[in-house]
C-alpha cells in the first residue's frame, strides 16, 4: 500500500521506499524512514500535496513522491 | 580573522541564534556564481572579532538543491563550524550531526529549543551526548537568549574527534544507538497550538482562516506604510522642500532646470507632478514606495517567523503546481502587490531555473505593484469601482493563463512541494527587524539607482522630443489592435518608465470607461518598470529575460485585443 492510498486520520508503518539512492536518502534525513508510524493529517484537494506527521512532526509532501513511500496501515 | 559557520537543519533556529550573536553590522549577499543568499555578519569572542556566517539550512551533506550545494561548499572555508541542533527532533538532527563530524573542521553543537523540549517531555542527557559524539554540547533557547554565552565560551573547546568513517545505513543505525542512551520521552497531550496548526493546513478550515490572514496582512502592511508616510517620511520632504527651492531659483529656468527640478506646479514643487530628479525623483522611490517596501518586507519576516507562511503554500500549492511553480510561489506575488523588484527578487526561493523563469515572466505581466494599483484607481476610480475590479479581474484570468500556458512549453523541472511545516513559534522582535533591514537595504541598493536612471532618461528623451515620434510609429498598435485613440501611444511609451506620468497623459484624451480599462490593463500588463527589468536582467540572464520581454510584448497584445471584443465589441 502507498502513503498516498491513505486517507486522513489513518495510522501507518513505513515498510520501504522506492526510488534512486539520492531520493531515499532525502526522504529519511527529512524524517521518513522505515519503521516510523505516520499519521495523514490532511490531503489538499485537486492533486494537492499531503501533510503527515511523523514523531510530532508535520511534512508535506506531493502526491508523486508520497506514492513512492510504501506502508502498511496500523491497527 | 576567524570563520565561524552556523550549520543545522532548517527550522532550527539559526538565524535567532545568528541575531543574537552579530551586531547591527549583517549582510545578506549571493554565494558567487549562485542565486543563493546567505547572511554574514561579525562578533566578538574572547576579545577576537570573528565573523559569523548564518549557512543556508541543509539536512545532509551530498546536496539535492542550490542551497545545500552552497552549505556544502562554505564547509571548506569555515574554521569552527557550530552544529544547530533542534532538541525536539533530535533524532533526524543528529545527522547531519554525524556527516559534519567526518570532516576535518571542529565542530561544537547547539541544542537549540531547549525550552520546547522540556515542554513536550524529551530530556536529554547533555554530558553522556557530548561525550559520545567528543565535541562540546550546549543547550540554548536562541529566543530568550538563554545558553548563548555558554556557546560563545565554549567554542574554544570545538575539536574535530577522529571519527571512522560511516555509510548511510550506519549512521542511522549509529543514531539509533545514541537516542536511546541519552533521550527520554514521556507521553504528553496535544496542545492548543496543534490543534490550531492542523486547522491551518487542513483546506476546509485553513482555506478561509487564509484569506484571513491575508486580509490581515495587507491591512498591516497599509496601517505601517501610512503611518511611515505620515510621521517619518512625510516630514522628512518637509524639511527637504524648502533646500529644492532653493535650489530651483539658484538655477532659474532651463534645461537643467527641467531634467533636475522639473516643471513647478503653481510656482511650488509638486512632487508627483513636477517630474525633476531631484523633486519626483527622489520622492516615488523615498516618499511612496519604501515606507511600502518595509512594510511588506516586515510582514513578510512575521509571516515566515511565526511558521504560517508554510501551512499557507501548502494550501495554495495545489493551484500554483498547474503553472509549473509550488506553494512557495505566492511569495513573490505577495511582496510584488508592494514592489515587482523584491518580488522578482525573492523568485530565488523557487528551485529550479524553469519555475525561477515562469513565476518571474507571471509577476512582471500579472501582477500589479503599488504604483500599477495607484495608476488603475487613478485612472478609474472616478467611474465606479466597476471598472477598477474589471482590470483586476482580467489581470487575475492573465496570470491563470499564462502560468497554464507557460508550464506546458517552458522546458525543464517543476519539483514537488516537500518541506517540513515546523510548529508555531513566537517570533523574536531582533531578528525579525534584521531580516526586514536586510531586505530593505538591497531594495534601496539595487533598485533605487534604476528609479533615478529611469527619471532621468525620460526627461532627456521628452525634453528632446524623441517621445513623441516613437509614439507616432506604434500608433497602429494602439488604435488599430486595442481600439484606442492614436495619442495614446505616447502615454503609453512613457509608461514603461513612469506609470504615474502615462496615467496623466491618458485621462485628457476623452476616452470611454471601457477604452480606459483596456489602456489600464495594458500599461500594467506589458512591461514592469526599468528597475524590475535590471533585476529581472540580474536574475534571469540575458537569453531568459529576452524570452520574458517577448512573452509581455505578446501578453499585451493578446490581451488588449480580447478585451477590446469583449468590451468594446468591435
Amino acid at each position: 500500500m502507498k502513503l498516498t492510498d491513505l486517507q486522513p486520520g489513518q495510522k501507518a508503518r513505513i515498510l520501504r521506499l522506492e526510488g534512486g539512492y539520492g531520493f531515499q536518502r532525502n526522504l529519511r534525513t527529512r524524517g521518513i524512514r522505515e519503521g516510523k508510524i505516520v499519521e495523514i493529517i490532511t490531503r489538499q484537494p485537486c492533486g494537492g500535496p499531503i501533510v503527515i506527521s511523523i514523531e510530532d512532526r508535520e511534512i508535506a509532501i506531493g502526491r508523486g513522491m508520497a506514492s513512492r513511500v510504501i506502508v502498511e496501515v496500523e491497527k | 580573522m576567524n570563520i565561524i559557520l552556523l550549520m543545522g537543519n532548517p527550522n532550527v533556529g539559526k538565524s535567532v541564534i545568528f541575531s543574537r550573536l552579530t551586531g547591527a553590522n549583517v549582510i545578506a549577499s549571493n554565494y558567487p556564481g549562485t542565486t543563493v543568499e546567505f547572511t554574514k555578519g561579525t562578533m566578538q569572542i574572547g576579545g577576537c572579532r570573528a565573523e559569523l556566517i548564518d549557512v543556508p539550512g541543509t539536512y545532509c551533506l551530498e546536496p539535492t538543491n542550490p542551497a545545500e550545494e552552497v552549505a556544502v561548499r562554505m564547509l571548506d572555508e569555515g574554521d569552527i563550524i557550530v552544529n544547530v541542533i533542534d532538541s525536539t527532533n533530535l533524532e533526524r538532527n543528529l545527522y547531519l550531526t554525524l556527516e559534519l563530524l567526518e570532516r576535518n573542521t571542529p565542530v561544537a553543537v547547539a541544542l537549540n529549543m531547549w525550552d520546547d523540549a522540556k515542554h513536550n517531555g524529551i530530556s536529554i542527557d547533555v554530558e553522556k551526548l557530548e561525550k559520545i559524539l567528543g565535541v562540546p554540547v550546549v543547550p540554548t533557547v536562541a529566543l530568550t537568549g538563554e545558553g548563548v554565552k555558554t556557546l560563545i565560551s565554549r567554542l574554544k573547546d570545538a575539536h574535530s574527534p577522529p571519527v571512522a568513517p560511516r555509510n548511510e545505513a550506519e549512521k542511522w543505525t549509529r543514531i539509533g544507538e545514541i537516542i536511546k542512551s541519552v533521550q527520554r520521552i514521556e507521553h504528553r497531550h496535544h496542545s492548543i497550538w496543534e490543534s490550531i496548526s492542523d486547522a491551518t493546513v487542513k483546506p476546509t478550515t485553513g482555506l478561509p482562516i487564509a484569506l484571513g490572514v491575508i486580509f490581515l496582512a495587507f491591512s498591516f502592511v497599509r496601517f505601517i506604510g501610512e503611518g511611515l508616510i505620515g510621521y517619518v517620511f512625510g516630514p522628512l520632504f518637509d524639511l527637504y522642500t524648502p533646500v529644492a527651492m532653493e535650489i530651483s531659483t539658484a538655477l532659474g529656468p532651463g534645461i537643467l532646470h527641467e531634467i533636475l527640478i522639473g516643471s513647478l506646479v503653481e510656482g511650488e514643487i509638486n512632487y508627483v507632478e513636477s517630474m525633476g530628479l531631484l523633486t519626483t525623483g527622489i520622492f516615488v522611490p523615498f516618499g511612496m514606495v519604501l515606507p511600502y517596501i518595509l512594510a511588506f518586507y516586515l510582514g513578510l519576516s512575521i509571516l515566515e517567523d511565526t511558521g504560517y507562511l508554510p501551512r499557507l503554500s501548502v494550501l495554495v500549492d495545489n493551484i500554483f503546481h498547474r503553472f509549473g511553480l509550488h506553494g512557495y510561489a505566492i511569495v513573490p506575488v505577495f511582496l510584488g502587490l508592494g514592489c515587482n523588484v523584491p518580488g522578482a527578487l525573492s523568485t530565488r526561493i523557487l528551485e529550479t531555473k524553469k519555475q525561477r523563469f515562469i513565476s518571474a515572466t507571471l509577476l512582471a505581466i500579472a501582477v500589479p505593484c503599488m504604483a500599477q494599483i495607484a495608476m488603475v484607481f487613478g485612472i478609474l476610480g472616478s467611474y465606479g469601482m466597476k471598472y477598477v475590479l474589471m482590470v483586476f479581474a482580467a489581470l487575475t484570468a492573465i496570470y491563470i493563463a499564462a502560468g497554464l500556458i507557460l508550464n506546458r512549453y517552458v522546458k525543464g523541472e517543476s519539483p514537488e512541494l516537500f518541506l517540513e511545516i515546523p510548529p508555531y513559534r513566537r517570533p523574536f522582535f531582533g531578528s525579525l527587524l534584521k531580516k526586514t533591514w536586510m531586505r530593505t537595504r538591497s531594495f534601496l541598493l539595487e533598485a533605487v539607482p534604476f528609479v533615478f536612471l529611469g527619471v532621468l532618461l525620460i526627461n532627456i528623451l521628452y525634453a528632446a522630443g524623441i517621445i513623441g515620434t516613437l509614439g507616432t510609429f506604434l500608433s497602429p498598435v494602439v488604435s488599430g489592435i486595442w481600439g484606442l485613440p492614436k495619442e495614446a501611444a505616447g502615454a503609453l511609451l512613457v509608461g514603461f518608465m513612469r506609470k504615474d506620468v502615462a496615467v496623466g497623459m491618458l485621462l485628457p484624451l476623452g476616452m470611454s470607461p471601457l477604452q480606459l480599462v483596456i489602456a489600464a490593463t495594458v500599461l500594467t500588463v506589458y512591461f514592469p518598470c526599468v528597475a524590475t527589468f535590471a533585476v529581472l536582467f540580474r536574475e534571469l540572464g540575458i537569453k531568459d529575460l529576452v524570452r520574458s520581454t517577448l512573452l509581455m510584448i505578446a501578453a499585451a497584445l493578446i490581451v488588449g485585443g480580447v478585451m477590446r471584443l469583449i468590451l468594446l465589441g468591435v
